[in-house]
Parts: C-alpha cells; sequence; structure tokens
C-alpha cells in the first residue's frame, strides 16, 4: 500500500510540466493522426467510384476534434471541465462510424466491416490526440495514428497514399525521436520512476482472457481457431455472406470485378462454367411468362410444290432452329411454377451493365405480327464483312487509345446528342447477340480487332457473327448515342411518302419504309379495336411522334400491369382481347402498342430483351445485375427510315432515358409538377395556405410549443411552484429574448438585461418579469437553507413575492410575461436610448 | 452593451432600498436597516448627485476594508471622509502626509515622562475609529508602511509591544493623481490592503447647482458634520452581519473565475492576489446587504468589480476601466 501511494505520489508530481509539454506538442501528435486519417481515406476511396464520399467522411472525422482542441486552447476552465469524461468523448467520438456506415449500408454503398472497425480508431485517434494534455494521451493517439496508418497502407496501393505514407513515416519518426530526447534532458526523469507493469500487464491479460471467452463461446472449443480470425465477415466460401466483404470466394459480384480484363479474376467455381446451365433469353422469356400453347397438328391436303420452293422452305426452318427464339408468342399459358431462385448459383446474375440505368437491352426483334405469334427473320447473322445487305450499316475497325473498337458507320439523325459508354459482362447467357442499348454504335472487346467478328442479325441485332455464344466473363465495352426525342415531337418523320394522317393506313402498308423488315399491320381488313381506338386517342393530333407519345400515355395510365394475366389460348387476337380485358403482362403492352401505332402508319416491331432494373445496381461498382426475371418486351418505332427508337408501353418501366439539357430537364421537371399541383389544385392552395400562415405566426407558433414544453415540465414538477418551474420560466423569457433578436449575452446578468426593459413595458408584464427574475435569481443563487431542504416553504414565499399567498404558481405568472414580440419591440425602445433622448 | 454600461445602468441603490427588483422583496428586512438608510442619508446630504460613490463607501465601510480615494482635488474627499466619520460615530482623527511626516507621528510613540521617570505611551492618529489620511502619497514609505501594519493588521507595534486598535478601524486615504512632484507612489503591495478605489469626480450640473443655492448665506465655515447615526459597538455588529450574508457556489466560481481572467490578462501585470479576492467576496456581500438582500448576486460581484479591481490590478491608470470591462465580459455569468 505505502508503494502503490509513493508510486501515485511520484506520478502526480510533474503535472504542471506534463500540461506545458502536452500543450506543446499535442498539435504534432494531431497532425500525425490526421495524416494517419488521410491515408485510410485515399485507400478506402481506391475502389470506389465515389471518392467525395470518403473524403467528407475524412474531414468530418478530422475537423471536429481539431476545432474542439482549438476551442479548448483558449479555455482552461473548460479542459478542466472536459477532463473529467474525456474518454468518454473519445470512446463516443470513435463509435461515430458505426451509425455512418449502417446508413451507408442501407443506402447500397457499404464497405467491409474491418474498414469500419479501423475507422472507429483513427477516430478514437484523432479525439485522442486533440485532447491530449500529457503523454500518455499524446502517445495513445499517436499509438492509433500509426496502426491506422499500417492498415491503410495495407489496403491500398495507389501512389498518394504512399507519399502520403512517406510522410506519415517521417513524421512519426521524428515524433519519436524527439519524445525520446526530452526524456532523456528531462530533469524529471531521473527524479521520477513509475512503475507501470503490473497496470499494463494486468490490462492485458484481462483483454486477452475477454477474448478467448468471447471466441470460446461464439465458436465453440472446435471453432476458436476460426473465431479467432477476426470474426470478420467474408463475401461467401464460409456459409455466410457479407455483400461488402474485401474478401472471401465463391461470390459473383467478386467475380466480375474483372472491368477491363474478364480473366483478371479467376474461375473459382466449377459449376458455373457448365455449358447446360447457360439458358437462352427464348427459355427464360419462356420462364417467366409460360410457354406458348403448341397447336394442334392439322393434317390438310395438299399439293407438293416444286423443288426450288421446297428448298427455300427448308433453309428457312434450318435458319430459324438455329438461334434462340424464332418467335414470340403474345398468347401464353401461365408458367408451371414459378422460376426458383437457384440457391447453388453463385450469382443470379445473367450478364452485368454498366451505364444508366434503366436501360432496355435488346437482344432479339420480331416484325410480323398475326394477332397471336410475333414472328420474326432469326438465326441469320451477317458478318460485317459480308454483309451487302443496304439497310445495316457498315461495320469497320478503329483504334482508340491502342485499342481496337469496332464501330458502325451509320447516318446521323437529328436525336442524336453525344455518346454514353456501357459495360456489359456476359455471365449466364447463351447467345451470340450483343445486349446493346438503344443506338449502338461502337463495340471493344479485348483483342478482338476484326471487323468481321460483328455482324447483323436479320432483325437487326448486333451479333458476334460465327460464333454460337459469346464466351462467358466476356467485357464488352459499348458506345451508344444520347438521344433526345424533341425534334420529333416537331416534325413528321415517317419519311417522305409515309401516310399522312388523312389517309387511313393501308394493311401491310410498307410503302416509304425502305429496306425495312416487313412491317405487318393488322390482321384483317375490318376496322379492328386497336385501330378504332388508336385513332380516338390520337384525334386532333397531328402526324407524327405526338400520335406516338398520345398511345403511350394513354396505354401507360388507363391500363394496368398483370404480369399474371393471359388471354384465352383460342383467342384470334390477343391485342383486342387486352385491350378489352384493359390489363395484361409487358408483352400485351407492347403487342397492343405495336398495333395501334401501326394502325396510324408508323412503323414497329417488338423488342424483347432486358430491362437493367436501377434498384440492383451496386453504387460501389457501378454495375447492375440482370436476372432472368429482367426479361422484357417493349416496342421499337422507325423514324427517318433508318433508326429505329424504342419506346415503353407498360407502366412500371421507365422509358429510355432521353439525355435532356439542364433548360429542358428543368422545363419538364416544371411542367410535371405544375400538372401535379393543377390537379390537386384545392389541397396546395389548402397546403399554401397553412404554410403561409405558420410562417407569419412562426414566433407565435414556436413559442406556443417551447411554453407548453416547459409548462409541462414545470406542472410535473411540483405543481409549478418548485425550483424547476422557476427556472423553466427564466429559461422561456431567455428563449424569447433569443427569438426577438436580442440574446442575453453570457458576461451580462440576468436582471441587467431583462431589468432595461421593465420601464417600457406595460405594468402588468413588467411586474410579471420583475416577480420572475427575483424568484429565479434566488433559487439560483441564494444557499439553501439546510434544514428546510429542497422545497423550501418560507424562501419560496419570499422568492415568489411577499404581496401574494404562498401557493402562488409561476404557471399564473407565465401568462403575464411579455411575448416575443413585446420583448423585441421593449429591447429596440431601451437599446438605443441616446438616438432619440426624448422619448 | 459592455459592462460598464451594464453596470451604470443599475446605478445607485435607490433609498428605499428593501424593494429593488419592482418591488419583489428580496429577503426580510433587517434589524440595521434603520442605520443604514440614515447613513446613506447623511452621506447624500454631504456629497450631492454622488449616490454610487456613497453606496460604495458605505459597502466597503461595512465590508471592513479601507477605502483609497484617488481623485483631484476640491471634489469633496476630504468633506465625505469627515462627514462618514463623524456619521459611524467614534473618534475621528486626521494625518496631513508630508514628506516630513514620521511613523510615530502617526502610530503614536514612548516619550519619557520626567516626573515619573518612566516611558509612557503617546497614542497617535491611529487609535481612532476613522482615519483620514489625505495625500498619502506625500508620505515616505517609512511612514505609509507603518500605516499600513494599522490596515492590514488592526494593531501596531512600538518598541516592541503591540497595541491594538479599534475593531471598526477604517482608514479613509486620499491621493491626488496629477501633482506627482515629491509624491511618493504607494507600491502594488501596499495598494492591496485598501478594499478599494474611488473616483469621485465632478458632479453635474443640476447637482452642482443645488450645491451653490446651498451655499448661499452662509458664513464661509464648513458645513456642520452630521449628527453620529451608529456608535463603533452598533457598526461592528453590523459589519458582523454583513459577513454572514451567504455566498453561493455558483457565485464564488465565478469569483474564481474573474481572478483567473484577471490573471490571465494580457494588460495586467500583476493579477488578483487572494486577499483581493476575499476583500471582492466581502464588499460584493456588502453591496448584497445595502440591496436590502441577504444572498449575493453575479450583480453584486460586477457592481464592484470596478473599484474593487482598480485599486489592485496593476497596470495603466487611464486603461483600467476599459480593461476590467474587458475582464467582466470574458467570464459567463453563472445562470442555469
Amino acid at each position: 500500500m505505502a508503494t502503490n501511494h509513493s508510486h501515485r505520489l511520484s506520478a502526480a508530481k510533474p503535472p504542471a510540466a506534463g500540461v506545458d509539454r502536452g500543450l506543446a506538442d499535442h498539435g504534432g501528435a494531431f497532425a500525425l493522426s490526421v495524416l494517419a486519417a488521410a491515408m485510410l481515406a485515399v485507400a478506402r476511396s481506391e475502389s470506389s467510384d465515389r471518392r467525395w464520399i470518403w473524403f467528407a467522411l475524412f474531414l468530418a472525422a478530422a475537423v471536429p476534434p481539431w476545432l474542439l482542441s482549438q476551442w479548448l486552447k483558449r479555455r482552461l476552465a473548460a479542459r478542466r471541465r472536459l477532463e473529467s469524461f474525456a474518454a468518454l468523448v473519445v470512446a463516443a467520438w470513435g463509435l461515430i462510424p458505426v451509425p455512418i456506415a449502417l446508413a451507408l449500408r442501407s443506402a447500397g454503398m457499404g464497405e467491409a466491416v474491418e474498414l469500419t472497425m479501423i475507422s472507429m480508431l483513427q477516430n478514437a485517434g484523432l479525439m485522442t490526440a486533440a485532447l491530449a494534455r500529457n503523454r500518455a494521451w499524446m502517445q495513445t493517439g499517436q499509438l492509433a495514428a500509426g496502426f491506422t496508418a499500417t492498415f491503410a497502407l495495407m489496403a491500398g496501393v495507389s501512389m498518394p497514399l504512399f507519399l502520403l505514407g512517406g510522410c506519415f513515416g517521417l513524421g512519426f519518426i521524428w515524433s519519436l525521436m524527439a519524445g525520446y530526447w526530452e526524456r532523456v534532458r528531462a530533469p524529471r526523469a531521473a527524479l521520477a520512476t513509475e512503475r507501470c507493469l503490473p497496470a499494463r500487464s494486468g490490462v492485458l491479460i484481462a483483454t486477452a482472457a475477454a477474448i478467448t471467452v468471447v471466441a470460446l463461446l461464439a465458436g465453440g472449443a472446435g471453432g476458436v481457431a476460426v473465431s479467432l480470425r477476426g470474426f470478420l465477415p467474408t463475401s461467401g466460401g464460409e456459409g455466410g455472406a457479407d455483400e461488402f466483404a474485401r474478401a472471401g470466394v465463391g461470390d459473383g459480384d467478386a467475380l466480375v470485378e474483372a472491368q477491363d480484363d474478364a480473366k483478371g479474376v479467376g474461375p473459382v467455381e466449377s459449376e458455373l462454367f457448365l455449358e447446360s446451365d447457360m439458358p437462352t433469353l427464348y427459355d427464360m422469356a419462356n420462364d417467366l411468362y409460360g410457354d406458348p400453347p403448341k397447336p394442334k397438328v392439322k393434317s390438310e391436303r395438299a399439293i407438293a410444290l416444286d423443288a426450288a420452293k421446297v428448298k427455300l422452305t427448308h433453309d428457312r426452318m434450318a435458319q430459324n432452329q438455329d438461334g434462340g427464339g424464332r418467335e414470340f408468342s403474345a398468347v401464353r399459358r401461365a408458367p408451371r411454377q414459378p422460376p426458383k431462385p437457384q440457391s447453388d448459383q453463385p450469382s443470379p446474375a445473367m450478364l452485368f451493365v454498366k451505364g444508366a440505368v434503366p436501360a432496355h437491352l435488346a437482344l432479339a426483334r420480331f416484325d410480323r405480327f398475326d394477332g397471336r405469334v410475333w414472328t420474326g427473320t432469326e438465326g441469320v447473322t451477317e458478318s460485317a464483312a459480308m454483309s451487302h445487305s443496304k439497310r445495316n450499316p457498315v461495320i469497320r475497325l478503329e483504334t482508340e487509345h491502342g485499342k481496337p473498337w469496332l464501330r458502325i458507320v451509320d447516318s446521323i439523325h437529328g436525336i442524336f446528342r453525344g455518346e454514353s459508354r456501357w459495360t456489359v459482362k456476359v455471365i449466364n447467357l447463351r447467345t451470340n447477340r450483343v445486349a446493346a442499348p438503344p443506338h449502338p454504335v461502337a463495340l471493344h472487346v479485348d483483342r478482338l480487332d476484326q471487323p468481321d467478328f460483328l455482324g447483323w442479325t436479320e432483325d437487326g441485332s448486333l451479333a458476334l457473327a460465327g460464333r454460337s455464344h459469346i464466351p462467358q466473363l466476356t467485357v464488352l465495352h459499348l458506345r451508344a448515342r444520347r438521344f433526345n426525342l424533341q425534334p420529333l415531337r416537331d416534325q413528321n418523320f415517317r419519311g417522305p411518302g409515309g401516310p399522312s394522317a388523312a389517309t387511313p393506313p393501308e394493311p401491310n402498308a410498307t410503302a416509304g419504309l425502305g429496306d425495312f423488315p416487313g412491317n405487318s399491320a393488322s390482321p384483317s381488313n375490318r376496322e379492328s379495336l386497336a385501330g378504332r381506338l388508336a385513332r380516338e386517342w390520337t384525334a386532333g393530333l397531328p402526324p407524327g411522334w405526338r400520335q406516338v407519345e398520345a398511345v403511350l400515355e394513354r396505354l401507360r395510365t388507363s391500363y394496368q400491369f398483370d404480369a399474371t394475366a393471359r388471354v384465352p389460348e383460342d383467342t384470334a387476337d390477343a391485342v383486342e382481347h387486352f385491350l378489352r380485358a384493359g390489363r395484361g403482362p409487358d408483352y400485351l403492352f407492347a403487342s397492343a402498342c405495336a398495333t395501334m401505332l401501326r394502325e396510324l402508319g408508323h412503323t414497329t416491331r417488338l423488342a424483347t430483351g432486358f430491362y437493367a432494373r436501377p434498384e440492383r445496381c451496386n453504387p460501389q461498382s457501378g454495375f447492375t445485375a440482370v436476372q432472368a426475371d429482367d426479361v422484357h418486351v417493349w416496342v421499337e418505332v422507325a423514324i427517318g427510315g433508318r433508326h429505329w427508337v424504342a419506346i415503353e408501353p407498360t407502366p412500371g418501366y421507365e422509358p429510355p432515358g432521353e439525355t435532356l439539357t439542364l433548360w429542358e430537364w428543368a422545363a419538364r421537371k416544371a411542367g410535371r409538377i405544375g400538372r401535379v399541383v393543377a390537379a390537386n389544385a384545392g389541397t396546395f392552395a389548402i397546403l399554401a395556405a397553412l404554410l403561409a400562415v405558420a410562417f407569419v405566426a412562426r414566433n407565435w407558433l414556436a413559442d406556443a410549443v417551447v411554453a407548453s414544453l416547459l409548462v409541462l415540465l414545470a406542472t410535473l414538477a411540483d405543481g409549478g411552484r418548485s425550483r424547476r418551474a422557476v427556472l423553466n420560466a427564466m429559461r422561456l423569457m431567455e428563449w424569447r429574448a433569443r427569438r426577438a433578436g436580442f440574446r442575453r449575452p453570457p458576461h451580462v446578468t440576468l436582471s441587467v438585461w431583462y431589468g432595461r426593459i421593465r420601464p417600457v413595458l406595460a405594468p402588468d408584464a413588467g411586474d410579471a418579469l420583475m416577480r420572475l427574475l427575483a424568484a429565479a435569481e434566488r433559487w439560483l443563487y441564494a444557499v439553501p437553507e439546510p434544514s428546510l431542504g429542497r422545497n423550501w416553504t418560507g424562501s419560496q414565499a419570499v422568492a415568489l413575492g411577499n404581496t401574494e399567498p404562498t401557493a402562488i404558481s409561476v404557471i399564473h405568472l407565465w401568462r403575464r410575461l411579455p411575448g416575443i414580440a413585446t420583448l423585441r419591440r421593449a429591447f429596440r425602445e431601451t437599446a438605443a436610448p441616446a438616438a432619440n433622448p426624448g422619448s | 452593451m459592455s459592462v460598464s454600461d451594464t453596470v451604470s445602468h443599475r446605478g445607485p441603490a435607490p433609498l428605499a432600498s428593501t424593494k429593488t427588483l419592482g418591488g419583489a422583496g428580496h429577503g426580510p428586512v433587517c434589524e440595521h436597516q434603520e442605520s443604514i438608510d440614515g447613513l446613506r442619508a447623511a452621506l447624500n446630504r454631504t456629497l450631492i448627485g454622488k449616490e454610487s460613490t456613497v453606496e460604495m463607501v458605505l459597502a466597503c465601510l461595512l465590508a471592513r476594508g479601507h477605502l483609497l480615494f484617488d481623485d483631484l482635488p476640491g471634489l469633496g474627499k476630504t468633506t465625505l471622509a469627515k462627514a462618514l466619520a463623524h456619521a459611524v460615530g467614534g473618534r475621528f482623527a486626521r494625518v496631513q502626509c508630508t514628506p516630513d511626516l514620521l511613523p510615530g507621528d502617526v502610530t503614536g510613540f514612548n516619550l519619557f515622562n520626567q516626573r515619573t521617570r518612566e516611558f509612557e505611551f503617546r497614542e497617535g492618529p491611529v487609535f481612532s475609529d476613522v482615519l483620514l489620511a489625505d495625500e498619502i502619497n506625500r508620505a515616505t514609505p517609512r511612514t505609509q508602511s507603518a500605516l499600513f501594519e494599522a490596515m492590514a493588521e488592526r494593531q501596531v507595534t512600538i518598541d516592541g509591544r503591540t497595541y491594538g486598535l479599534s475593531g471598526t478601524f477604517f482608514v479613509i486615504a486620499t491621493q491626488n493623481p496629477v501633482e506627482s512632484h515629491g509624491a511618493y507612489p504607494l507600491p502594488e503591495a501596499q495598494l492591496d490592503r485598501f478594499a478599494m478605489k474611488l473616483r469621485i469626480g465632478y458632479p453635474d450640473p443640476r447637482s452642482e447647482l443645488a450645491m451653490l443655492a446651498a451655499n448661499v448665506g452662509g458664513n464661509g465655515q464648513p458645513a456642520p458634520p452630521p449628527a453620529a447615526i451608529l456608535d463603533p459597538r452598533r457598526l461592528d455588529a453590523l459589519q458582523q452581519h454583513v459577513a454572514n450574508v451567504p455566498v453561493s457556489l455558483p457565485v464564488q466560481q465565478y469569483l474564481v473565475d474573474l481572478a483567473a481572467a484577471t490573471r490571465g490578462h494580457r494588460a495586467v501585470t500583476l493579477g488578483l492576489s487572494p486577499r483581493g479576492l476575499l476583500a471582492w467576496q466581502r464588499v460584493a456581500q456588502a453591496r448584497a446587504h445595502l440591496q436590502g438582500r441577504d444572498f449575493v448576486l453575479p450583480d453584486d460581484v460586477q457592481a464592484v468589480a470596478g473599484p474593487v479591481l482598480e485599486v489592485r490590478l496593476a497596470g495603466e491608470f487611464e486603461a483600467a476601466p476599459r480593461i476590467i470591462a474587458e475582464i467582466l465580459s470574458s467570464v459567463k455569468v453563472p445562470v442555469f
């Protein structure tokens, strides 16, 4: 005991020197901590697209401790007070990254658990260094900074990180040297010795014991080795998976991290490469929408054709079977069972797409429709080199930054505005077609430098010629044209010789469509429901894009998307059934839209492919997973003779994104808001009126809220007669003065500040204020009489005024206290007595 | 609003000081209230238009402090001191300090009595209840220090023998800041013995008019001194009563913070001593009592800060009010 005591004494001896040195040096320790935090921020931002987040988090972690240390420098009293709970402040600041990490996780931008833990250490180190007053605190801060910096160096690879690391190393070594020399030179080094081993080893033993106990509890006897690895979740391979983990095996997301080179990340699971698992678009459409009913085989009498024609038919048959989907039926049975989640699949993604989502990635087009089934020319893939067809543009090889790009040489249309970049990773889709966004113009695949590798299918889709499918893990870099449809709204784009609105469109009208594939219109000559409705919906509109938009608008607003609705198998016209039923899946919306637009004379075709959903986008990598249930059907409209514009008739799916100038974007938003406002004019008017009233009466409202809160608290405390009641009333006055713009300066006493307005207040209010002041002063500054304890009745009577009985309640006093407006007026009148001495 | 404004705004306490804020009484009426009111009235009659100065003088008296008047000649320093001496009753003595004044002239000396063949002690002016030391900075340091033992310890030692002074011994010293020739400025250590330093200043025109009117028809003799309102015994009881005015912890903490601020102010070469801090608390207690309160407010601390600090903070004479205002505004008033 005596030894301990003497140790305490010797340790307590040099606090003054310690304080001075701490104040002088803690800037250095803090600078090291900031440097370490900056290194961590750089390391964290390396794998992220949004670097500003990490930079902002770095600032948010480093600036408040710095401000606190600066603030404390000049305030010794506050510093002394803070010392008693400095450890708590450090702990609280160290815990801050946890809610931030949770919030980021919920926003899809999470990070690995170990990164959150190291940011906790970083924060604790920053705060420790900021509050450092003696050597122990400083060294703790430096230790945390050193650990943080070491971790950052292990986690990152960029040049700025290494530069910062070099600076940190120099600073760290310098501080260690300086610390050593200070100790050698300090006279107290010889005067006082401190035996600190028992305390520190005790802490170490306790920590080790706690870790062992937790490990035993969490992992069991056999799992200790696993548990001791650190409890950090991995991305898979051990039964659990964390999507933000930095390590692990077997995860599809991790697998496709290779953005430029598909082989950058090697194969990890053999089943991924089983060819049989790769579905085609046809398979997925059937899984999603159900199989088309098989028509009964009818044998009818026939006459043999000549040999040439037979051969042609066989050719066509062979070609159709070659490809994935040769037709698309609008009449289907319900799926036998919902597509079951593929639990053993590392990732359910078919494709990964990087680019502006939502996006329509077309794979196949169909242009003939018989009321039940869409058919198209399938299977023929022309390579660019061989393509002599006039309708498909030429593809040629260009080199850009040393990389080969296959560029589609196409005509320019007024709707195009620049280009956007896309990346498509083929994961689990068996097709040779390129899942391309609208208006692709160039394709780059690593080391693919022969233009004849890319070609066109018969239906006008891009495909790799001469291949049955694109190899797995291939990374396709695409460029597509941005577009803006505004020019279409102002012109008749249907090309020379196109039918005008005055002329009823003829069935099978393909005049003026150049070399586009057949554009079969309504199946019969009679006026169909689709045609009638189309003309009804577009009555009064000029021919052109406005008609298209009118039909789209009507379909998207008046019809309901219902993925389970089916048309009867025996129906002859699926579109008519859909239009009467008012609900259906996306392919019926698309079929109806295409048919109706054809009735109006537009050239349309059905596009099938994938709809990349924004909610599947991983903001960290920028990639959007495209899964089997993203199979989608939409419509393309021909414009200007050579280009097709994708339109989206199904509600719930975003139309392909147009590129807008800032002005157009603002105008469109304003128009949309204006329409909403106009539709709910009454509600908005009431709301605006309420807001206006609230604004005008904001002081009154705020006062009412604060006052009632304080009254409530005071009432709870002894019916408004206790210390709390009086002080709450005083707080209310302080709050009102602040709202009135006359906040009491902290060095001015209550009675000086409020006493000066007494003469200009109404007698009643002035009296109430003075009585409140007197009471508050007594409760604040009078020494309680011990015999009466906390609720002294005698003094209370004095405090609340001698003129009224003891039971006077502050609540009654409150009603007469001056309000915000009165206070403002009174303070103004008393603030400038020199200006008008007469008043 | 600067602190000096706020302090002066409170201004002098109203004559009927039992009611302060809006008539709400702050405490029970003290038994000595009548005496205090009488003193206040007598002094205000003597020094017209200087209620705040009178209030400070009373606070200093009740706090058992000594008072230093630092002002130009002819402003009523001596008049006020004499009036006070007469009003509190007891013996009054006056020393006109000059460079040839010896310590024995102040404290008294042993005189050899030829008849009895013994030394007998002749009491000096310090053996009084109120001592007026006029132009104290003209006395030599040796004489000054003889006086300061009397002030600090209320006793004098002559030829190895210690004589006790009156329990209510109260020194009013005056000094003239403009005539520095042949003067011995009081050292900081000795200034600390005074509870406060006051400046009377010129009266306002209205008070001067009243003064002139009162003087018409006079016979050139000074006005008769006021009648004694107290006696030393009652004054002692009153001083003891004031010393018992409780000071709450927040207010004491406020005093400590203010003291720390004086030590940290860059324009102050010598901050407040613990003795000065004690004096400040006593004067604040006295001021609270003069205001009819039975507890001390931060207002009291602020109100007496000027006179209390001015006597002990070493620095420029002219800058003192500004420095004190800065010190007061750098410390937060304890509220809530």
